[in-house]
């Protein structure tokens, strides 16, 4: 009964915050945005810049034409080593070096894109993305139990024969609701705005089902080992973080050192990775 | 003649439509103590506020010891000491680098300062906890290194406000024999309290507040006279014959 | 001049003792440079620099901009402490509050950032010392810019809170987008523009362009435009500081 009475009350508060419907439009925004740019970038898979004389240049260009997803352009000497570094260029046809990155090209063309792994790592990448966002999240709900405690709310729903353990329950069940009803908005939205983000209806449900627990379960913890609303908010997006580099957001997991992908293993974000 | 040391005229401050001073006029002499009176919400914090420069006033004037505050604010600054109601001090700070912090800021280097130091400690009782941080000291030893933070630069005019809240009875009767003591040296006080009994030991006159107006500004003993004929016997009775006896509940 | 000396000493003084500062300056930017120059060690065998060297100049810059969360803390440090009304009672000018802040925050964080940065070079030689002295700089005006922010935000604006809420957002799209998590790169001409959108594309490039590429004109152009950004928002922060602000040490949530 006191868990209901609490989970009743911070839907209540959670509503009457506008901080609540803010984020149900800035996380899809901000995803969509970020998925969208990173397809896109996928899609054509190398990038050549060429540096020699103008008939080297010619004579490259010609051959590139008519290799499969490859985009190139004259690069400039000035600053080339940067430009690799940034990632403008996967290989480099320079005249003085020979023609060992035209070799390198051809066999990866001819190995082909396979369009189907760029979309599933994109939407992999994006499905882990908004976990991570969502353990975020969580822990700012979950923040909510260690303000309580703090204004000494906690303790007078102790004093009326609540435990503190049916406070957390009433926390955790709230900011599940309040989670799933963003995550129901967020998830078939995004199809809508980019079709290449279309998954079905089992992949849905197990994304928002995963989410969902993997979150809150998170955020609630996170808040019970927290002295202070900040250490929370801090160690939650800190670990979250973490939790996301290993997890393969950002790096493939095959890529990694072998040490690093047993400790992936912990990672929230791996085992969603490898259930999709 | 009684040289005016302060001197308010018409302050007036609103926050949005509520007025919370509203033409305010009054006078501290050299030397003064005068009381500050008010139930919660009567404007008292906000014109103290105004009076140290903290907060601008919307409309009205001060003039401190013949200066305008338009063309010597800084040298004005350089007179005043407050005392805050809350402990206003670093926590991670020994008592004497708090007391030297804030008196270096008023300008005072070197020996100076470390003398004025010296003297702020002692004044207070605290040179033997000199090298401790507030956080070991009780509460009225906080108080008492709040005073002497407010104190060291040696201020014509201290304003306190509400500075015995919450100690023990013998650190309260050391600050009042202590601001006694600074008023005795020329320092002119205005100490805002709800403790009446403080007022009556303290204070020479007496200013009353009430939903932003000053309701009385008069000689102590001339305003106990005056009541005594319709039945006020204290301080407290007069205060709560002129503000009424309702609740004030003041708002956020 | 003193009296401004006295707040800066004592501001200097707190940011050094201060947890946050040396948290995301020192250890944070040391974290994530050994995480994810041990994650992506694979991935950079056939290039022009290692993981570690990579990481070691792109993590840094975006440890000094996520300090503006920390600078507008720090510009709540005496409201916190209930200590902001007797700083503006004395007399010192509103001025030189703000710019005591700002200097002090500019100083540790580019210090922090410094120490950093040599820690990195010993165990993966990013450049030559010369280098280290120009990047140096770099990171000193791009302390100064977060410092300014930060401190217009933490004095000068109501609701700062929300504002410290929000403003992880756009700083963590400006460090995927320039490149602090993985290399991105595109031919794409208007997602380049997108790309360039993010400040902290252009600090790794300009630093990537003097060590790699020998280029500096791009670096010192670019030193000169953090300078000036940071001019703009210390006017600001002088001029929209807020007494009020200084002194309202509500934080809910905020302890020490």
């Amino acid at each position: 009964m006191v868990s209901y009475l609490v989970m009743k009350n911070n839907i209540k508060r959670l509503f009457q915050k506008k901080s609540t419907y803010l984020l149900m439009v800035l996380i899809p925004v901000v995803l969509i945005f970020t998925g969208s740019l990173s397809v896109r970038m996928e899609d054509k898979q190398f990038r050549v810049g060429i540096l020699g004389s103008n008939a080297y240049v010619i004579s490259m260009a010609e051959q590139l034409e008519g290799m499969e997803n490859v985009q190139y352009e004259v690069a400039d000497e000035k600053t080339i080593n940067t430009d690799q570094i940034m990632g403008k260029y996967h290989i480099i046809l320079d005249e003085n070096k020979g023609d060992s990155g035209l070799t390198k090209l051809e066999k990866v063309s001819k190995q082909g894109t396979n369009k189907e792994m760029v979309l599933l790592s994109a939407r992999q990448r994006m499905a882990s993305m908004l976990l991570t966002i969502y353990m975020i999240v969580a822990t700012l709900y979950g923040m909510k139990f260690l303000q309580d405690k703090r204004e000494g709310v906690v303790e007078r729903v102790m004093f009326s024969g609540g435990t503190r353990c049916s406070y957390l329950m009433g926390c955790f069940l709230s900011s599940t609701i309040v989670t799933g009803i963003q995550l129901v908005i967020i998830l078939p939205g995004w199809s809508l705005f980019d079709h290449n983000f279309t998954f079905s209806t089992v992949e849905i449900v197990q994304l928002f089902l995963f989410t969902l627990m993997i979150s809150n379960l998170y955020g609630i913890l996170i808040s019970m080992i927290s002295k202070s609303e900040m250490m929370a908010g801090i160690l939650g997006s800190s670990v979250a973080a973490v939790c996301s580099i290993l997890g393969g957001t950002f790096v493939a997991i095959d890529k990694m050192p072998e040490i690093v992908q047993y400790l992936s293993v912990l990672s929230p974000i791996r085992w969603l990775m490898e259930w999709m | 003649m009684v040289n005016n040391l302060v001197e308010v005229r018409n302050f007036e401050k609103s926050y949005g439509e509520r007025k919370v001073v509203d033409k305010l006029n009054f006078t501290v002499a050299d030397g003064e103590i005068v009381g500050m009176l008010g139930p919660n919400g009567a404007g008292k914090s906000t014109t103290i506020r105004m009076l140290t420069g903290i907060e601008a006033c919307d409309a009205g004037e001060l003039f401190f010891d013949g200066m305008t505050v338009k063309k010597d604010r800084k040298s004005i600054k350089m007179q005043i000491g407050l005392v805050p109601q809350d402990i206003a001090v670093y926590g991670d700070m020994s008592a004497y680098d708090n007391v030297k912090f804030f008196c270096s800021l008023y300008g005072f280097r070197g020996k100076e300062l470390e003398r004025r130091v010296q003297e702020a400690l002692e004044f207070v009782a605290l040179w033997d906890r000199r090298k401790d941080k507030p956080g070991k000291f009780s509460g009225g030893m906080k108080r008492r290194l709040n005073i002497a933070c407010s104190i060291a630069h040696s201020p014509k005019l201290l304003i306190m406000d509400e500075p015995t809240v919450g100690i023990d009875p013998q650190s309260r009767n050391y600050i009042l024999e202590a601001i006694k003591t600074l008023n005795r040296r020329g320092t002119a006080v205005i100490y805002v309290s709800h403790y009446m009994e403080e007022i009556e030991a303290l204070c020479n006159r007496i200013l009353i507040m009430d939903q932003g107006q000053l309701k009385v500004e008069e000689d102590k003993d001339a305003l106990k006279e005056r009541y005594k004929e319709e039945g006020c016997q204290t301080l407290e009775d007069i205060f709560l014959k002129i503000t009424g006896t309702a609740l004030r509940d003041e708002e956020e | 001049m003193t009296r401004f000396k006295v707040l800066f000493i004592s501001n200097l003084k707190r940011r050094i003792m201060d947890g946050f500062s040396v948290g995301y300056n020192i250890l944070s930017p040391l974290l994530m440079i050994w995480l994810l120059g041990l994650l992506c060690k694979n991935m950079y065998q056939d290039e022009l620099l290692t993981s570690y060297q990579y990481y070691g100049v792109v993590t840094i810059p975006f440890c000094i901009i996520m300090s503006i969360i920390t600078a507008a803390y720090a510009g709540k440090d005496d409201a916190f402490a209930n200590t902001a009304d007797r700083i503006l009672l004395a007399p010192v000018s509103d001025a030189e509050i703000v710019c005591a802040k700002i200097l002090a925050e500019m100083i540790v964080f580019a210090g922090c950032s410094l120490l950093v940065l040599l820690v990195v070079n010993v165990f993966s030689n990013i450049g030559s010392y010369k280098e280290l002295g120009a990047i140096g700089l770099c990171y000193l005006s791009l302390s100064f810019v977060t410092a300014c922010i930060g401190t217009f935000l933490g004095l000068g604006m109501k609701d700062f809170m929300k504002m410290k809420n929000i403003l992880n957002i756009p700083v963590m799209i400006f460090a995927i987008l320039g490149g602090c998590f993985y290399q991105f790169g595109t031919l794409n001409k208007p997602l380049q523009f997108v790309l360039n959108l993010s400040p902290l594309r252009w600090v790794n490039r300009s630093i990537f362009l003097l060590i790699y590429d020998k280029n500096c004109i791009s670096f010192y152009r670019l030193n000169f435009v953090l300078i000036g950004i940071g001019g703009i928002f210390m006017l600001l922060a002088i001029t929209c500081f807020k007494r009020e602000e200084y002194g309202n040490g509500q934080l809910p949530g905020y302890e020490k």
